[in-house]
């Protein structure tokens, strides 16, 4: 690779530059991306063990007593709890911390306020806990991923304003010249989640009757666009801010195509924004708001292909340099699943193929295709890459992340197979009006107990994760040798490209 | 891209317009909604559900229903939703407008409840449903609501809406099971469920 002489803290435009270890600025943030980071792990443990108790549930209804006579362990409060831990607990929180540490990094600019991020987790941290015990409790909204009320929505809010206030600060004041892939995807995150959030929240949750609830079938596309935000425009781009820079990073290599990477994240942002509808197929809405959800489905791969194609092209090869390194296995894998999940999404969204799908446990794979496959195999991949740069040490568990790995892959492999073949029998049995639906609940019997078997092996994988990482952080370690950084058991030497 | 402008004002403004499309666009045009008047009868529909109902939504949304139940019916081409019986024609935004909670749903682990006050009226049978649904549906994957009922010593004649159970469920002698005031509110929100009347842009199938 005979790349040109470049300065340290001016970054190409494709390449992330600047060092990562000590003498990187991301070095300078490393107590509140800490504080993101733990909780994260802690909240990925509350949702596991949710999780595990719902899927129990599920195909055990009657024989536990004990269920249905505790209100805070009933199905339809338990399984709120566990999505929202999931998703505002652990990939939110862990996100933030990442991203964090990428500012940070990539605007060569050292901390200044420094206390807002720290100030952010706390008050984050609160919001999720709260807004778990809430749903528990029975105070719940009744709508998937908006089933905090608003007291706690309006802790989230304010826990993602200090972060949010911080990110904007330390981009403007940037020393490093040009902005970097990354920079784009947060950046869009920050903007479209603090729009969506707060607009979803008051028009439909704020309990003043003078404001909302939106008026009729409004609360269900105002919904669907909240849920689609969500996951395309706040939880994608910060999945995608970390594989762009740790897939160049982790094979001292640039991203293989700038424009490839504009097209890609312009056609993203406009596809996902107007690709939620889909999820009411032959619902109560005027036609052309469901159609523009289908289009942008189905437009959403371009930019799923042009993103696949930049990995492909930068890690071609290159992956002897870096493709063995655990990290970077989570990150490309995650990488891979975004993609297949794209042409799932655009498949499901069809008419023809979305009647029999809407409403079913194919959904639910999609959406756990979404947030295990994609989100949160790249955020393992960015805990392990930091981890030991924030602590400045180095990784001697590489046996236990290892087996973190295989038992990530092979339950979520086990719980998306399981959920896509029982939602497709479901699906041909809903629309065949002689099966009734007693007996399609005698089909999903046996895919509900592989549930089981699935979320127990997910289970045991955060659960092995989380030992990682306490042992990461308790364990003194070996301290980094500054001039001579060492290659470390979870990743091939990140080689500065500095001439 | 050496501008944050450029990026500011490219995702705001393909970020501001879905939500445009998808927020403020249903937003007036159904708070705009009107009912409709049968140009024969005279009839209004929907008349909408006079306020009771409210608390009962909320203890629908608080017990997570919506995660197995939806509430709207596809049009003839789109499911099985009307040969199952779940209504009679399609559901269409003037349904809901004077719901001030909507929960479309998009999981059928149970079955659609968009009409099932139409289908069932009979609030001991809500009850048993809540109480054991297994008694009513032996395969069903529902959980039960025991929680919504509690058990108390019969004072003079038994209540009107006590469980009817027989066999090893049965409460004690001189003691009967009857729901509790979230019990009863979600079953008069369940059985207000209705989407009966005719609506024009909603034409009912031919058989």
């Amino acid at each position: 690779m005979n790349q040109p002489a470049i300065p340290e803290t001016i970054p190409l435009d494709n390449l992330p530059s600047g060092r990562d270890d000590r003498e990187g600025t991301g070095y300078a943030v490393r107590v509140p991306v800490l504080v993101f980071l733990v909780s994260a792990v802690f909240w990925l443990l509350v949702s596991s063990c949710l999780g595990l108790l719902v899927s129990t549930e599920c195909h055990r209804p009657g024989s536990l007593t004990i269920f249905s006579n505790l209100p805070w362990l009933t199905f339809g409060r338990v399984f709120p709890a566990f999505q929202n831990a999931l998703v505002y607990g652990w990939l939110s929180t862990a996100g933030m911390g990442v991203a964090i540490w990428l500012v940070s990094q990539l605007c060569n600019t050292a901390h200044r306020t420094g206390y807002l991020p720290v100030l952010s987790g706390v008050t984050w941290n609160i919001g999720v806990g709260v807004g778990i015990l809430s749903v528990l409790g029975g105070g719940g909204n009744g709508r998937p991923l908006l089933d905090f009320p608003f007291h706690a929505a309006f802790l989230l809010l304010l826990g993602f304003l200090f972060f949010g206030i911080w990110a904007v600060v330390v981009i403007w004041n940037r020393e490093s010249g040009s902005v970097y892939v990354s920079e784009w995807y947060i950046f869009a995150a920050l903007l479209c989640f603090a729009w969506s959030f707060t607009t979803a929240n008051i028009v439909l949750n704020l309990p003043l009757s003078s404001i909302g609830p939106a008026p009729g079938v409004s609360q269900g596309a105002i919904h669907a666009w909240y849920e689609k935000s969500l996951f395309g425009l706040w939880l994608a781009p910060l999945a995608l801010a970390v594989a762009y820079y740790i897939i160049p990073k982790s094979l001292e290599k640039p991203i293989y195509s700038y424009k490839l990477a504009l097209l890609g994240f312009w056609a993203w942002i406009g596809c996902a924004a107007f690709s939620g509808m889909t999820v009411f197929i032959g619902g109560p809405f005027p036609v052309w708001m469901v159609t523009m959800g289908i289009v942008a489905n189905v437009l959403a791969l371009i930019p799923v292909l042009a993103v696949a194609a930049n990995f492909h092209m930068t890690t071609r090869s290159a992956v002897e340099r870096g493709g063995s390194s655990l990290v970077f296995r989570f990150v490309a894998l995650g990488a891979m699943m975004f993609t297949f999940y794209g042409f799932e999404a655009a498949t499901n969204s069809l008419r023809k193929i979305g009647q029999f799908t809407e409403f079913t446990l194919v959904i639910l794979g999609q959406n756990h295709l979404f947030l295990y496959g994609f989100c949160s195999l790249i955020l393992f991949g960015a805990i392990y890459y930091l981890l030991p740069r924030l602590l400045d040490r180095r990784i001697i568990f590489e046996g236990i992340a290892e087996f973190h790995f295989w038992l990530s892959v092979v339950g979520f492999a086990l719980l998306w197979f399981d959920l896509t073949m029982g939602g497709l029998i479901q699906g041909f049995g809903l629309q065949d009006a002689k099966v009734s639906m007693d007996a399609i609940g005698d089909l999903l019997k046996p895919f509900l107990m592989i549930q089981s078997v699935a979320a127990l092996i997910i289970f045991a994988a955060n659960v092995t994760f989380a030992i990682t990482v306490g042992l990461i952080l308790l364990l003194p370690g070996r301290v980094r040798n500054r001039s001579d950084v060492p290659e470390t058991s979870m990743e091939r030497t990140p080689e500065v490209t500095v001439a | 891209m050496n501008k944050f402008a450029h990026l500011f004002l490219g995702v705001f403004g393909l970020f501001g317009a879905s939500w445009l499309a998808f927020v403020a666009y249903p937003y007036i045009t159904f708070a705009g909604m009107q009912p409709n008047k049968d140009s024969n009868t005279g009839a209004v529909a929907p008349q909408g559900n006079p306020g009771t109902t409210e608390q009962g939504a909320r203890v629908f949304a608080a017990n997570g229903c919506v995660y197995c139940h939806s509430q709207f019916v596809r049009g003839e081409n789109e499911g099985a939703d009307i040969d199952r019986g779940w209504g009679k024609r399609r559901t269409v935004a003037r349904d809901y407008m004077f719901d001030h909670y909507v929960f479309l749903g998009n999981s059928r682990l149970g079955a659609d409840l968009a009409n099932i006050g139409v289908r069932q009226t009979d609030p001991q049978w809500f009850y048993r449903l809540l109480y054991d649904p297994r008694s009513v549906h032996p395969e069903s994957v529902m959980p039960s609501f025991r929680y919504l009922f509690r058990t108390q010593k019969i004072s003079g004649q038994a209540s009107a809406d006590a469980l009817k159970l027989n066999g090893p469920g049965a409460p004690r002698s001189g003691y009967e099971i009857v729901p509790t005031e979230e019990g009863k509110a979600i079953v008069a929100y369940l059985i207000s469920l209705k989407k009966n009347y005719a609506l024009p842009e909603a034409p009912e199938p031919a058989e």
